[in-house]
């Protein structure tokens, strides 16, 4: 199927952001385990592979819009040096994320393409899951404090 | 955070060139190595970020922690 004006631009362009995500989760998820917070180094490796699967719809649905699928762009990895900043950074790429996907979802309505609309307004809501989780994860550290925090990533 | 993962640099690392003297973007890029082969060539052109630490006009690049 021929895709409409601009969508296969937009898919790329998430797609930047899922192959960003994989990485940048991958990295930080290694990192944490490494500092022994194994609690935090499952979840940032489970979300590592959720992008994967986002990344892995992209390209399925690229070519079947007769598209290129560019695997060679890649965004800023952004790594912190302790979890408070992974953390950060994470809710830094989750909200581009979302804000990408936005702007998408309201193009496929513009040019009437409702199947890859259907397929964003689906990875949105992963994406806000992911947000939610973030942010959930730093206000804890706000209310019980950094060590409280850590402390409790030590075990799974 | 790292500023670049090539080369294994951080914040602070551009701090202290600034606090040296090392605040031009040129400079920066050379003393860095961000010109150099083992470079992807981002990091350089997020050079702007990294003239803002080493001037001390940010102090980090990372978002604000919450607490
Ligand atoms: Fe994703
Ligand atoms: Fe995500």
């Amino acid at each position: 199927m021929k895709a409409k004006q601009g969508v296969v631009d937009f898919l790329n362009d998430i797609l930047t952001n899922e192959l960003t995500a994989i990485n940048q989760y991958f990295v930080q998820a290694k990192m944490c385990e490494n500092w022994g917070y194994e609690r935090l180094h499952h979840k940032l490796r489970d979300l590592s592979t959720d992008e994967m699967k986002d990344a892995e719809h992209l390209v399925e649905h690229i070519l079947y819009l007769e598209g290129v699928p560019n695997l060679q762009r890649l965004g800023t990895v952004q790594v912190g040096e302790n979890v408070q900043e992974h953390l950060q950074l994470a809710l830094d790429l989750e909200r581009n994320q979302v804000s990408t996907l936005t702007q998408a979802i309201a193009h496929c309505a513009r040019v009437e393409d409702f199947t890859t609309r259907n397929i964003l307004e689906e990875m949105v809501r992963d994406e806000e899951g992911h947000v939610n989780w973030v942010e959930t994860q730093l206000e804890a550290i706000k209310q019980i404090g950094l060590e409280h925090y850590l402390s409790e990533q030590l075990r799974d | 955070m790292y500023v670049c993962l090539c080369k294994g640099l951080t914040e602070a690392d551009v701090q202290r060139l600034g606090r040296l003297g090392s605040t031009a973007p040129e400079v920066l890029i050379t003393v860095l190595g961000l010109d150099e082969d083992d470079c992807c060539g981002r990091c350089a052109r997020n050079i702007d970020r990294l003239v803002d630490l080493a001037t001390g006009q940010r102090t980090r690049i990372a978002p604000k922690p919450v607490a």
